[in-house]
């Protein structure tokens, strides 16, 4: 029952799309010989209140395609409905009732804009997007998104790398798969050499459609089953991985040692996301670790400067030793290896 | 002394702010004269919303164009983490709108990154819970997404 929608111009368009939805409906259902479920528009019962916003509109049409297993591109929808609706209202939110008279009501994700949605997952570890993707259908559109993904891997990583891995990725991807045409190489270069990531609100959209096309590129996945990867969180898993064999293969003791026999009046362990670990050690004092457990040891040094605001950086020298104790030897320091000076000049003060 | 502007809000509140806060936050480009409303925003949001902004109105202006500020900072300052963990959850929503809509882009990323630490490190039970989200997936589903995001459970 559609009731009570207003007949003022941008409505409209929600008449419009309504219609394609429920076309698509019945015609996916006819496909799939579902006719039991809904036979006509009719039978699948929305309760609208007399006004509905854009983005309840959107969570609506999201739940009835994705209920009946259609593919939706989320990206091109916002699209479609940010330019012909501009709707602002103060009204609660819409109940949908599907055929199975369960009821959905459409979440806070779903209400508010695209683009603030991508800004706040961007603020999540890795490890965090992939698992929100089971919260609900409307969340694991976003983790499949190209462009929540390229916000990631720029947000985490230093352009430089990115770049570099890139060009590997489609070199790689050239040599085991052929996929990338001529022309579609060409592209994609061009692409990162002109930035077109620089932060623009108006420009955001268009951006979207871009990677979207890029998307099409990939081969299709052939089992129908498995999930669409998106290029940019290809592309993260590769920038990422080096971290992840230090964690798995190696682990990432020496913190943890500290942590439970290391002396805090020279260090402690304060949590920051922006660390692949999760938590960075502080020195307070001092600049040499002892009390270091027995063992096999990867020495991996991350430093971060902080300057304030009265201060820049510039011309950092940094050198470390590494000093080995032997097992049976705990009193007497044995031996000096590999010494050697880093010297970082930073490229920004 | 300073000139100050009037703001009125979608429910008809007024507010005279420091003219240097419009200026500020580009809350001028769009407005001719003194006076302006704002038909997005609640007195309540707004409120909240010039409260920041007074705050920190002597800070540094910040250059969102540079290298540096897209590889995104994610500490909020105590100031900051106080003033947020203040509001409920939808008068946080409300801010970020509000923030977006204003084109104050510090407070919307303090806004995000406060949504985003509700989300992180948490159960998927508790995030439905915590946001009022219904999960709308069958097993199969649910079995096919956990396959895809394996290579993430070691990070």
């Amino acid at each position: 029952v559609l009731g009570g929608v207003s007949d003022s111009a941008p409505f409209i368009n929600l008449y419009a799309i309504l219609h394609i939805v429920l076309a698509v409906l019945q015609l996916r259902l006819k496909c799939v010989g579902g006719s039991a479920l809904f036979t006509t528009a009719e039978n699948y019962n929305i309760l609208f209140n007399p006004v509905i916003s854009a983005s309840e509109i959107a969570s609506f049409i999201h739940i009835s395609l994705t209920l009946i297993g259609e593919q939706i591109n989320w990206t091109v929808l916002s699209l479609l409905l940010q330019l012909d609706i501009s709707i602002n209202l103060n009204m609660p939110a819409i109940t949908i009732i599907t055929c199975s008279g369960s009821i959905i009501m459409p979440d806070i994700f779903s209400e508010i804009p695209y683009e603030i949605v991508v800004k706040i997952l961007t603020f999540l570890p890795a490890k965090d997007l992939c698992s929100i993707s089971l919260v609900n259908k409307n969340l694991l559109s976003f983790t499949q998104d190209d462009y929540v993904w390229q916000s990631i891997c720029i947000s985490q990583f230093p352009a430089s790398r990115i770049s570099e891995e890139r060009k590997k990725m489609i070199t790689k991807e050239e040599s085991d798969l052929d996929i990338f045409e001529e022309s579609d190489q060409d592209f994609f270069f061009e692409e990162s050499d002109n930035d077109i990531f620089e932060e623009s609100d108006q420009d955001t959209f268009e951006e979207i459609i871009f990677i979207s096309n890029l998307g099409k590129t990939t081969p299709s996945v052939e089992n129908n089953n498995d999930v669409t990867v998106s290029e940019w969180k290809r592309l993260y898993k590769r920038l990422s991985r080096h971290i992840n064999f230090i964690v798995e293969e190696r682990g990432v003791t020496w913190l943890d040692c500290q942590e439970h026999g290391g002396n805090k009046h020279h260090w402690r362990t304060i949590k920051d996301s922006q660390s692949e670990f999760g938590k960075v050690v502080c020195l307070k004092y001092v600049w040499w670790f002892d009390a270091v457990l027995p063992g096999t040891y990867d020495v991996v040094w991350r430093l971060k400067i902080k300057g304030n605001n009265h201060w820049t950086i510039q011309g950092l020298n940094f050198s470390a030793n590494v000093i080995e104790r032997l097992e049976d030897e705990i009193d007497a320091e044995t031996a000096i290896h590999d010494e050697k000076l880093y010297n970082h000049t930073p490229h920004r003060s | 002394e300073n000139e100050t502007i009037t703001l009125r809000s979608s429910d008809g509140i007024e507010f005279h702010i420091d003219a240097r806060i419009a200026n500020r936050y580009t809350l001028l480009n769009n407005w001719n004269g003194e006076n302006a409303s704002l038909p997005n925003v609640t007195g309540k949001v707004l409120e909240k919303v010039l409260e920041w902004c007074e705050h920190h109105i002597n800070d540094p202006p910040l250059n969102y164009d540079n290298d540096d500020s897209r590889r995104r900072n994610f500490e909020i300052d105590d100031w900051d983490e106080n003033f947020i963990n203040c509001v409920n959850q939808d008068m946080l929503f409300e801010i970020i709108l509000a923030a977006n809509y204003l084109d104050i882009k510090p407070l919307l990323d303090i806004g995000c990154k406060t949504v985003a630490n509700m989300i992180k490190s948490k159960s998927l039970e508790e995030i439905r819970s915590t946001f009022n989200i219904v999960n709308d997936f069958t097993p199969e589903e649910e079995e096919a997404i956990r396959r895809e995001n394996e290579w993430a459970d070691d990070q």
